[in-house]
């Protein structure tokens, strides 16, 4: 279930108010634990059985873990659940992935190298990496392992951050799930604020953005590289309106029900080095990767050449984990390397040199993050600096730029419109222009254009997340 | 509070109705037609479209979309031409100058000044439909050339599809639901067209356009299938669609008896997943109306090598800035090299076809 269906409006709307209306912590974590299912299973009832098992694992493993004071012991357990989960991800994420890489090899030995039909389960990379959380934090002995299946099953698969994040520990969810929240009907505007917002972000920003994406990223050799130009800073917005509205969305929902979720971007694209742009980039992942791979493998502690080496391998592993192809690897392994020129050259540029050079390095990235193979990458490259040949037929002769700008679509370009003010604003307003205060005589006006524009002036055809294939 | 949430909600859904007429279309009334024996828009509406393109329609009589006259002599000959479609030969996305029968008339009133007809006013009555096919026109052909003196027909085909319908027998005159009609024009009448769209939009399947049915059963969902352009399994299913074709242009012939231009203009060169497509992947199925023309006294012209210049030289006779150029619906430049093909044929080939002496609707 998509969080702008209608059917998920229905949804919501159903379990709000039931939830709202349980007294008792256990019937409305039951009760939700049954939704979250129930909205899992809506996609496909099958994978149900890889969130009972992840729940299972690590709730047991978790408890073995602290119930021994053998370190040899306790390690054996989380290897258990690294293996389970990490055995779950790999199988279905990452198998044909790996086969396909590695083709000639099997082939060479005499194996059959052609794919299984292995269908991505959603969310996966999600929950799978929340579970992990959980166990190596009762490892490290960082939190005591709940005692409460049911509270425990409802954090791993709890419907507002199940698929697409943000990505919750469990020190942070756990608590808040063991008590039952009170209600707050500020809370619960703020929250259906917040969700109207992310609906917007996502529906009349990134999706009428999406129109020109696909258009330019399917042909990039028929279009002006002005055009090219536009589709790649527009699939810059788009990406970002898509991931933060439904981040917007989750933690929206999480408020109408009572909870709080951490933040998951601070208007990225004002930063001024790569290394800001990743503390305000899908900060629930960042933050994740830091604490459970980049520090784990020493992180900055040692020489110059291990941090590098660390920030490398914990980059290159974040592209693989949005997606099982090259191009992903590739996008991680660029920020690896821009992160690595960034901090050995010590280089203090001026704010908006900085500025300039850390988009640079992000809409390069973002190419390749988009493209559906390296060779489309390579042609939209080409495309970015004036190696196209447009409509690609004899005799063709090449578009004006006043042209190539008079072809694309209006609701798109005033989508980056939107993106641009909304950055300028942010950078000297913050966090308060996009808030609407019930008391305010605006809010009131805002809401309602919003909801129209929604109905009215959404692109037609379903458009699911962007985040939702990882 | 609460008066100032009513005030609030009310103002952003005025200023959102204040602004929607650059986005979003307008719905209106539709009457029956007693001439052309169908549901028309109203006459005297203006229909405003935001699809693709920013045009807003006059209707004239008979439901004639951009024409709000019937052509009328100032001494000189008339003569009549019907032109007949679907949504791309009605041409409501683009203004009513820029449209298929005006460009025709002044394209062909030039060419009747300086050729052979010298003297004859061309006049072309603008009946195509959306949705339209080749049972409606065929229905409709022996109703205006009796009652609207029309002296010949242009029909311009877009889709193959529009011609491989069932040939029905029209016995029984045809009838509208009044009851439908009266409830349907009361909505147009009374909702603001922005109401009318979002209800639109949130009852109906953005894809099909069809009722929208909410799904809460759990997944796997089976895919829906994907509707495509015309397409062949096997050998019999291409033998049995040059039966569908031949029939229905024999129907045509059989229920017009003035002359019959057939205008053949695809959605070729077409822009499609991002790749250029130049070839029509239902050239053959044009190759059967070709070839049966003669045997009904068809005159065909094929625009097809007009619109692969015209996108040779970077300008697409398909689509708009509001929708995606290369595909979609005809536009301005479209229409005028359908009207310039259609004159140069009309030169070359003569218009021998036509009466001499036209009866015209001014005489």
């Amino acid at each position: 279930m998509n969080f702008t269906q209608l059917e998920f409006l229905c949804f919501l709307i159903l379990v709000v108010s039931i939830a709202w209306t349980l007294r008792g912590r256990v019937a409305r974590n039951a009760f939700l634990l049954l939704a979250s299912y129930y909205f899992y299973a809506y996609w496909d009832i099958r994978f149900c059985g890889l969130l009972l098992l992840s729940t299972a694992v690590d709730f047991v493993v978790a408890k073995k873990i602290a119930a021994s004071e053998v370190h040899a012991i306790r390690k054996r357990w989380l290897m258990c659940s690294l293996t389970v989960n990490l055995g779950m991800l790999g199988l279905f994420k990452y198998f044909n992935f790996f086969l396909e890489t590695a083709e000639p090899l099997v082939r060479a030995i005499g194996l059959d190298a052609s794919t299984l039909p292995i269908v991505l389960p959603v969310g996966i990379s999600f929950f799978t990496f929340q579970t992990l959380s959980y166990t190596i934090d009762v490892y490290r002995r960082k939190m005591k392992p709940t005692s409460s299946v049911l509270d425990f099953a409802l954090y791993v698969s709890f419907f507002p951050q199940l698929v697409a994040g943000p990505i919750v520990r469990a020190a942070h969810l756990l608590p808040q799930l063991a008590v039952t929240p009170s209600w707050n009907s500020k809370r619960m505007y703020n929250g259906a604020q917040q969700l109207l917002r992310g609906a917007v972000k996502k529906v009349l920003i990134a999706d009428h953005l999406a129109d020109l994406v696909d258009g330019v990223f399917a042909g990039p050799e028929l279009y002006h590289p002005v055009t090219v130009w536009l589709a790649v800073l527009a699939y810059a917005g788009q990406i970002y309106y898509d991931f933060s509205g439904y981040s917007d969305m989750a933690i929206g929902i999480a408020k109408m029900l009572g909870y709080r979720f951490p933040v998951n971007f601070r208007h990225p694209y004002l930063s001024t080095s790569v290394s800001e742009f990743w503390r305000r980039w899908h900060i629930t992942l960042s933050s994740w990767l830091r604490d459970y791979l980049f520090i784990p493998l020493g992180g900055s502690r040692g020489t110059t050449w291990n941090t590098n080496r660390n920030l490398l391998i914990t980059m290159t592993l974040g592209g693989l984990w949005h997606g099982a192809a090259l191009t992903f690897v590739s996008w991680g392994v660029w920020h690896g390397i821009a992160l690595i020129v960034a901090r050995c050259s010590r280089l203090r540029l001026p704010r908006f040199a900085g500025w300039f050079a850390t988009m640079s390095v992000v809409l390069f990235g973002w190419v390749l993050f988009r493209a559906t193979s390296f060779e489309n990458a390579m042609v939209v490259y080409r495309g970015m600096i004036g190696h196209t040949t447009p409509l690609a037929v004899p005799g063709t002769e090449s578009w004006s730029v006043a042209g190539a700008i008079l072809w694309l679509p209006p609701l798109p370009l005033l989508a980056l419109a939107c993106m641009v003010v909304d950055h300028l604003v942010w950078r000297t307003h913050g966090r308060r222009w996009m808030r609407l205060p019930a008391d305010r005589w605006f809010s009131p006006v805002a809401t309602a254009m919003m909801i129209w524009a929604l109905v009215l002036y959404a692109p037609r055809g379903f458009r699911p997340f962007v985040y939702f294939q990882f | 509070m609460i008066a100032r949430w009513l005030i609030g909600l009310s103002l952003g859904t005025l200023i959102i109705a204040a602004t929607s007429p650059w986005f979003v279309r307008s719905y209106v009334p539709r009457t029956f037609d007693d001439v052309r024996q169908r549901v028309v828009v109203s006459p005297g509406e203006a229909y405003r479209w935001r699809a693709e393109g920013y045009a807003t329609t006059s209707v004239g009589p008979h439901g004639m979309m951009g024409r709000t006259d019937m052509p009328e002599s100032d001494g000189t000959r008339v003569l009549t031409l019907a032109l007949w479609g679907d949504s791309q030969a009605e041409g409501v996305s683009v203004a009513d100058a820029d449209k298929l029968w005006y460009q025709l008339e002044s394209s062909l009133g030039q060419r009747a000044v300086n050729g052979e007809k010298s003297g004859v006013d061309v006049r072309v009555l603008p009946l195509a439909s959306s949705g339209d096919d080749a049972s409606s026109w065929r229905r409709q052909m022996p109703l205006v050339e009796r009652e609207l003196n029309v002296d010949g027909h242009v029909l311009l085909l877009c889709e193959m599809v529009d011609l491989m319908g069932t040939v029905e027998s029209f016995d029984a005159p045809a009838s509208v639901d009044s009851v439908d009609l009266s409830a349907t024009n009361s909505l147009a009448n009374w909702a603001p067209d922005f109401a009318i769209n979002a209800g639109r939009n949130l009852l109906t399947d953005p894809q099909t356009t069809e009722r929208r049915r909410l799904r809460f059963r759990v997944g796997p969902n089976p895919m829906p299938a994907q509707p495509t352009r015309v397409t062949f399994q096997k050998e019999t299913d291409r033998v049995a669609a040059e039966g569908w074709i031949v029939e229905n242009l024999n129907a045509i012939r059989a229920a017009a008896t003035k002359p019959i231009w057939i205008v053949y203009a695809p959605r070729c060169p077409l822009v499609m997943d991002g790749k250029l497509r130049v070839d029509d992947p239902d050239g053959s199925l044009w190759g059967i109306v070709e070839r049966n023309a003669d045997s009904n006294s068809f005159e065909v012209i094929d625009c097809r090598d007009t619109f692969r210049d015209s996108v040779a030289s970077g300008v697409f006779p398909h689509g708009f800035h509001n929708g995606r150029f290369g595909n979609g619906h005809l536009n301005a430049v479209g229409y005028q090299l359908i009207a310039m093909e259609f004159a140069r044929h009309w030169r070359d080939a003569g218009s021998g076809k036509l009466p001499d002496e036209s009866p015209g609707v001014a005489e």
